[in-house]
């Protein structure tokens, strides 16, 4: 095995690749060094590679201690939530945020109820459908649009009709960033975006000719979905802050002075 | 019972200066006399979420004719950290020299 057979094989289980990209340059300074360390030892620089690279240790479990239990309902309840919606949306100009509201309490209730799942697992579920739920709100913003192409006059339809590749473009871009140090704004953003847009169109299209209740259901169906997004958008903006990598406001270091040391024993 | 040892050892390696993971290892190991050694497999991961903690921080550095390296240094709050852990540590520790060191038979006298 190659080195990079074996950090490929060790950072395979981290989803995103900018950090396996981190991951991957973190073992590979280990295992130089290490190389480096015996080669001064007075070993032979090939058997020192080599031998570098078997201290350390099977790959397999440096890739089962990165691995993050996901729940399967992850892609399920995606599928759940936006097939269907988009379908029923665009076939049957139904209210879309019905379909949201419903399917959301469903997917919580599935999520909660899973059969044998400890409380962890519970709680990853439920974080895994909070992520989903980008998903759900895309696509309740674009069976909006759906929605309103059905019902609008000619301009807007083809204002919206503009706004329905800019959306994908966006949220493609939005998935394929995932994890990327943009990530909290890219969601902030869309969160937003996708919620007016959605709520904008409900609004527009159902309340002012419709009953309190259409409204009302209106409302419930935007900010379920809204109020998930929300909070899984703050969670990550937190746990973003918190890391260095934003580096707005670096935590602060102990006033330790032995850390303003250099690296000089390397 | 002491789930978090490698943590305080992680920990106690960066107390002493702003250090990359081969030479928290090396260190762990040298300050050990070759009684510990962290795996990389866990070393590693074990880094990861302490940064993901705020416990500690990391930045690519260039040393001098060096390659780059992802050095980590301690935070207020992983300072924090270690003196707890050091605590439970130096309680746990006690409690099992206390039971090595028993003579056996019941703990209480019977009245």
């Amino acid at each position: 095995m190659t080195p990079f057979e074996f950090l490929e094989q060790a950072t395979a289980t981290i989803p995103s690749n900018r950090r396996a990209n981190s991951v991957r340059r973190e073992l590979y300074s280990h295992w130089m060094l290490k190389t480096a360390d015996l080669v001064e030892g007075g070993m032979d620089a090939a058997a020192a590679e080599q031998a570098a690279m078997e201290s350390l240790g099977d790959p397999a479990v440096i890739a089962a201690a990165y691995h993050v239990p996901r729940s399967p309902l992850r892609l399920g309840a995606a599928l759940l939530a936006g097939a269907p919606l988009f379908i029923t949306a665009v076939l049957t100009a139904y209210r879309p945020a019905d379909i949201v509201l419903w399917l959301t309490v469903l997917a919580t209730v599935a999520v909660i109820a899973e059969p044998g799942a400890s409380l962890k697992d519970r709680f990853l579920s439920l974080k895994s459908l909070v992520e989903s739920s980008r998903l759900i709100v895309a696509v309740a913003a674009l069976s909006g649009i759906a929605d309103a192409v059905n019902n609008f006059g000619g301009s807007t339809k083809i204002l919206l009709v503009c706004f329905v590749p800019w959306l994908a473009v966006l949220y493609l871009c939005w998935q394929r960033t995932s994890d990327s140090r943009l990530t909290p704004f890219a969601m902030g953003w869309m969160t937003s975006f996708s919620s007016i847009l959605a709520g904008l169109l409900v609004f527009g299209l159902r309340l002012p000719g419709s009953a309190w209740s259409d409204g009302f259901s209106a409302i419930s169906g935007i900010l379920v979905p809204f109020s998930v997004f929300v909070l899984a958008y703050l969670w990550e903006f937190v746990q973003w802050m918190r890391s260095r990598e934003g580096r707005l406001f670096s935590p602060r270091v102990t006033s330790n002075p032995s850390h303003d040391e250099d690296m000089a024993e390397v | 019972m002491v789930k978090s040892v490698p943590t305080l050892l992680v920990l106690k390696a960066l107390e002493r200066e702003v250090s990359h993971g081969y030479r928290i290892a090396s260190w762990i190991n040298q300050a050990s006399e070759g009684a510990l050694e962290l795996k990389e497999g866990t070393l590693y991961p074990l880094l990861h979420t302490l940064e993901q903690k705020g416990l500690i921080v990391g930045e690519w550095r260039r040393e001098e004719g060096q390659r780059e390296v992802r050095v980590y240094r301690l935070t207020d709050r992983g300072y924090r950290q270690l003196r707890q852990e050091e605590r439970v540590w130096q309680g746990f520790a006690q409690g099992v020299q206390r039971i090595l060191q028993h003579s056996g038979g019941a703990v209480h006298d019977p009245v």
